[in-house]
């Protein structure tokens, strides 16, 4: 039987990840850009290194939508809250 | 190998620990791994002089570019190496960094098999 050597990080991870996703939802509905730009921007970097590429990829369009001074639309962070609630090990 | 001294400057909790185990993979690198830009001069004005620095980009209130530059006016620290880290790749962006002063840029997701060599890589071509 192998060892995942990542399995408890990426334990944490997903249960991190969870707890922001529900503080990037608040912080859309309230119209607290700088909170979810910066959620966002993490998961861009961080989901890929665990093996969750499809979840970061959803947090990049979020950060790059930022980062060309434009706001996320409802669907994109709709998206990757789903994303984040369907996360598993 | 050669030892390297290595702080590891970043605000993520999760990048920090995935980045100790991947670094300590090799047996060389010696970490000490902080949460803020802030919390990394408290470091080095207590006198920690690392071999290099790997430096978050984004990062709340003092960012990595801003740690750069307070950290050069640190004697001893004025031609420590640092790489940046960040999730933003645009080529622009990082022109900006080696602009800066950074000897090099690792992209977020990295590979943990291979962030060590990457790094090293990135010091040894300087």
């Amino acid at each position: 039987m192998s060892v995942d050597p990542l399995g408890a990080l990426r334990a944490r991870f997903i249960e991190r990840t969870r707890q922001d996703g529900d503080a990037l939802e608040t912080a859309f509905r309230s119209g607290d850009d700088a909170v979810v730009e910066h959620l966002a921007h993490n998961l861009a970097g961080a989901a890929g290194v665990f093996g969750f590429g499809d979840l970061g990829d959803a947090a990049r369009a979020i950060d790059d939508a930022y980062a060309a001074g434009e706001r996320p639309s409802s669907e994109a962070v709709t998206d990757l809250r789903q994303r984040i609630l369907d996360l598993q090990a | 190998m050669n030892e390297i001294a290595l702080l590891h400057v970043d605000d993520e909790d999760d990048i920090r620990e995935v980045a100790a185990y991947a670094l300590e993979l090799d047996a060389a690198i010696q970490l000490t791994s902080v949460a803020s830009g802030g919390a990394a001069l408290e470091q080095l004005e207590a006198g920690y002089r690392p071999d290099a620095i790997l430096l978050d980009v984004m990062m709340p209130g003092l960012d990595g570019p801003g740690t750069l530059e307070r950290l050069r006016t640190i004697s001893g620290l004025e031609s420590t190496p640092v790489v940046f880290m960040t999730a933003r790749v645009q080529a622009d962006e990082r022109q900006r960094y080696l602009n800066l002063g950074a000897v090099g840029v690792i992209t977020k997701p990295f590979d943990p098999l291979s962030l060590a060599s990457e790094l090293r890589s990135l010091l040894a071509a300087r």
